[in-house]
């Protein structure tokens, strides 16, 4: 079974930048206009997906 | 090899804190630079895009292209049905904040700033005893470097630049909303001079619902929620519950969506660092109950570029004299930017019968009177004298 991971739904996510701004670890990035996960430095603590105003990411 | 570029100040993001800061800027004969990431100055849209007549003329003369309405009215409504008007003959504007971007770009241009679309700050450089060279850029694929004598950050809720000088901007998730808006055609039942305003603990947890008229029968309606009390609940969900609400059966256009974040106050320790300015929401400077960010940002965007100004203008000697921003900023501003940031505290917990009660009170208080200004101070006394059990309230600030 995989483990878990932050996922992007890009269609969904309108690259508001909050949850750059919320993440602890700067795991998330917008280079320039994608919104992207480094999988390295996130801990899946779950700030991103409490604070996005949409369903664009998920714990999966 | 070819040198750096040399500027004056180079200011990042063409948003209304960039785009003042650089038209104060160049307006004063600066080397100017502006780098904008997106190809489109005002796009895309992450805003409600509404401000008070008096937020916009004290920081910059009114172009009326910029204007998608004229707001005479503010009416606001409880759960229960508590309702207030508010009238005054010039209580503020709904801007096209993309013609109002694109305006005070062009302005800059026009004075000599260099503006640079489609080009990303990746990185500064120097640092050492607080003193940035520059920064290092990337545009189609290539970076480069330029260099500055003064940096201004205006980058927005990323605030990519503040972090990069040492400011930790992260936002806590208590202390943001998470906001979800649409822009509507054929709006029913409108009134294109009101800005409307819904409150309620189910339908905007911690914050309130919006309609913003923008002319031609359109309006911005939106909803924020703060996270720390929304249980959950997603701005774009109780945005579709609120539509719903609002407008029944009759289903307006929705021609665009935006949502975003809208960080609190966090007072002035994310302005200045060494040569790095930060200004609007990327130095989180903005109301924190009506979450009102343009009329702070253009405020710091010009504070900032008046303290660069004489910086530079005096010989660029002591870098204490970039102090005067957020000195200028806290004595302007300051005062009504903590005591919003003290009503949130309240805000967030209000059952809706405190709403219900609040609004009913106000409506007693103020009626349908022609208003120049609320004060909130006098709101509070008042409030005092004619609804102690509103007092209860205060209970929120402790615990």
């Amino acid at each position: 079974m995989a483990a878990s991971e932050l996922t992007v739904d890009h269609e969904a996510c309108s690259e508001c930048a909050l949850c750059v701004a919320v993440c602890p670890y700067e795991a998330l990035v917008l280079r320039p206009t994608q919104l992207q996960v480094i999988q390295e430095e996130c801990i899946l603590c779950d700030l991103c997906v409490i604070a996005c105003p949409t369903e664009a990411l998920a714990i999966e | 090899m070819i040198p750096d570029r040399q500027f004056d100040i180079v200011v990042v993001g063409a948003g209304p804190a960039g785009g003042l800061a650089a038209l104060t800027a160049a307006r004063a004969g600066l080397r100017t630079l502006v780098v904008e990431k997106h190809a489109t100055i005002g796009e895309p849209l992450c805003c409600a895009e509404a401000i008070s007549c008096c937020g916009l003329t004290d920081n910059i003369p009114l172009d009326r292209n910029w204007i998608a309405a004229d707001i005479e009215r503010c009416y606001l409504r409880s759960p229960g049905g508590s309702e207030i008007d508010f009238h005054h003959p010039d209580a503020g504007y709904v801007l096209s904040r993309r013609r109002f971007e694109q305006g005070m770009a062009d302005m800059a241009a026009s004075h000599g700033a260099e503006i640079m679309t489609e080009t990303e700050a990746v990185g500064l450089t120097g640092g050492e005893n607080g003193r940035f060279t520059g920064l290092r850029l990337l545009n189609g694929g290539s970076e480069f470097n330029v260099s500055s004598e003064v940096i201004i950050a205006a980058d927005g809720i990323e605030s990519l630049i503040a972090r990069w000088a040492g400011l930790d901007t992260t936002l806590s998730i208590d202390h943001v909303d998470s906001a979800a808006q649409y822009l509507f055609g054929d709006v029913p039942d409108l009134d294109p001079t009101c800005l409307e305003f819904y409150f309620g603990a189910s339908l905007a947890p911690g914050g309130y619902a919006w309609v913003f008229p923008k002319g031609n029968g359109t309006a911005n309606v939106g909803i924020a929620v703060a996270p720390v009390v929304a249980n959950g609940r997603k701005a774009i969900h109780a945005l579709a519950d609120f539509v719903k609400w609002r407008f029944g059966s009759i289903t307006p256009k929705p021609l665009k969506r935006s949502v975003g974040g809208i960080p609190e106050f966090c007072g002035r320790r994310y302005m200045l660092r060494g040569n790095v300015m930060v200004t609007g929401d990327a130095a989180r400077l903005l109301d924190s109950v009506t979450g009102a960010g343009i009329a702070n940002a253009l405020w710091s965007g010009r504070l900032a570029a008046e303290a660069a100004i004489a910086y530079l203008q005096e010989g660029r000697g002591d870098l204490a004299r970039l102090k005067e921003y957020p000195k200028r900023w806290m004595d302007e501003r300051g005062r009504e930017m903590r005591f919003f940031l003290w009503i949130r505290n309240i805000l967030l917990k209000m059952t809706d019968a405190d709403f219900d009660d609040v609004v009913g009170f106000l409506g007693t208080a103020y009626g349908n009177r022609t208003i120049t200004a609320i004060d909130p101070i006098h709101v509070l006394k008042q409030g005092l004298r004619h609804r102690p059990s509103l007092l209860r309230l205060a209970r929120h600030l402790i615990w």
